[in-house]
């Protein structure tokens, strides 16, 4: 395997790891909150 | 249910979670930039082609002009109605709600699909630096690690994410002041630019500086995408006019350099089918500190384009839901990040998807059209938001001179924008026509019905003029 195919297998594998990572971390917030704070943000409220 | 609503429900009081207010005007000039400046590295030298090199040129400046009143339009109108969305949300307020859904629908598809244009790009780049040394490198799989990672970091937080924008963006202009003082011979040395061998008259006349007006649009294509950074800024009043403006008047100077430098090196038969002018001006030139330099700032233009990108669908995709036009489900905000982080998760597999169809003309396109009819809705847009909010009523942050000089200049630059796009890409501009006409009525049967009409409206306005 030369350092090109290397790069690519590489690159597919931190694609699914960030991907992975963004995945569990959303099904984390959606267990341990609530649905109406997670959508409770408004228009020009602070 | 988790500690956060027992608690809640403890007080008896409703928590609220929103986007956080962070930016400055550095961010939102490194947003707006940051999505364009791409446009100067490649695509705007297509206009050469259609018009020769001066009708390059004037399209360049007329088409700045209708991107001035756009920012000049955007900086009054965001700088008072200073929500997530951006036009979207300025036409829920000032227009109504089958107008709000299709230029909703507007900035998630043109910036999704330049966001997948973008890492086409950052792949195909990759490629021919493989092909150099004699490799072939597949481009897919850095085509989603660029917005795999990108997405990553919006995730993460838009202060992080704009501030990453602001550097690789400043970067990407500054090399093209390196390009054009090198050529110049103003940092040194002699002038190696040959204006007065290589421009010509007009190669098709008056029709082909008409037909230029489409791909004059690259040099600022996005630049309105700072208005959906108004909900995350410190002062909108202060924040959105000077990065909106400021970042029009970068962007005048970089594509009048790019112009200058890219006409005076390369004949305008070949500037008008180039892939990467600026980085082929820095390879003519035989210096190899430019040449790396210009790929680098190629690199990281694609690389700030896409991410500025991401953030601005995620931003109107998430306004939409969030008024549910769109899936309530998408409205969510992190509790931890404070960003719309369902709404980033759901575009990435869109953007994938656009770019795995390998279709970069037609993405580019279809992109560029969705913009132009955002630009449309601006022009009449800002006479109903004088006529319902005269001056005095309601507090702004900037107010446009000479109105309504601007949003009729806006109006007759789209129109003869159509009609040079029509020139080219008929096809394509009816069928995005089509599109739109079938999802609004979708819309109006099918979707209207879970809007609740009075939770959209939670801005503390006055009561418009005349209700």
């Amino acid at each position: 395997m030369d350092i090109w195919t290397a790069l690519e297998y590489a690159a597919w594998a931190l694609s699914f790891v960030l991907i992975g990572w963004m995945l569990v971390d959303a099904r984390f917030v959606s267990t341990t909150y609530g649905e109406d704070f997670l959508l409770s943000s408004r228009e020009g409220e602070e | 249910m988790g500690t956060t609503t027992a608690a809640t429900a403890a007080s008896g009081k409703r928590e609220k979670i929103a986007l956080l207010k962070v930016l400055g005007p550095v961010h939102v000039w490194a947003l707006g930039v940051g999505i364009v400046l791409v446009g100067e590295y490649m695509g705007w030298n297509f206009s050469v082609a259609k018009g020769g090199a001066y009708g390059a040129l004037i399209a360049c400046w007329v088409i700045g002009l209708l991107y001035t009143c756009v920012a000049m339009i955007d900086s009054e109108v965001t700088s008072t109605v200073a929500a997530a969305g951006g036009q979207y949300t300025q036409a829920k307020h000032i227009i109504g709600p089958l107008m709000a859904f299709n230029v909703g629908l507007y900035l998630v598809m043109a910036y999704t699909m330049l966001e997948a244009a973008d890492a086409l790009v950052v792949g195909d780049l990759l490629k021919a630096v493989a092909a150099q040394y004699g490799a072939e490198l597949d481009p897919r799989p850095f085509v989603v690690l660029t917005i795999a990672l990108l997405a990553w970091l919006n995730y993460r937080g838009v202060f992080m994410t704009l501030t990453v924008n602001f550097v690789i963006t400043a970067f990407a202009f500054v090399a093209i002041v390196v390009l054009f003082l090198g050529a110049t011979g103003i940092g040194g040395g002699g002038s190696v630019l040959l204006h007065r061998e290589l421009l010509v008259d007009l190669p098709y006349g008056w029709i082909g500086v008409l037909a230029a007006l489409q791909f004059g649009m690259w040099y600022y294509l996005g630049i309105e995408g700072t208005c959906q950074a108004a909900e995350e800024v410190r002062s909108a009043g202060r924040s959105i006019p000077l990065g909106t403006m400021g970042g029009m008047m970068t962007l005048l100077i970089a594509a009048s350099l790019t112009w200058y430098v890219c006409s005076g090196l390369i004949p305008w038969e070949y500037l008008g089918q180039a892939t990467t002018p600026l980085y082929d001006a820095a390879r003519l030139m035989g210096s190899t500190e430019l040449e790396v330099l210009l790929f680098i700032g190629t690199l990281f233009a694609a690389v700030a384009s896409a991410n500025g990108c991401i953030n601005d669908a995620s931003r109107a995709w998430f306004s939409m839901a969030r008024d549910r036009y769109m899936p309530h489900w998408f409205g969510a905000v992190h509790p931890r990040y404070r960003t719309p982080y369902r709404a980033i998760l759901f575009l990435i597999p869109i953007a994938v998807s656009f770019a795995f169809t390998g279709l970069l003309d037609q993405v580019i396109t279809f992109s560029i059209l969705s913009g132009l009819l955002g630009y449309t809705f601006m022009s009449f847009n800002i006479v109903r938001f004088r006529r319902l909010w005269p001056l005095g009523s309601i507090e702004r942050g900037y107010v446009h001179p000479y109105h309504p000089l601007p949003c009729i200049v806006l109006g007759l630059l789209c129109a003869a924008t159509y009609f040079a796009t029509y020139l080219g890409y008929g096809t394509s501009l009816l069928s995005i026509m089509a599109f739109y006409i079938l999802v609004s009525i979708w819309f109006v049967l099918r979707r209207y019905r879970y809007v609740k009409r009075g939770e959209q409206f939670t801005m503390p306005w006055p009561r418009p003029k005349g209700y």
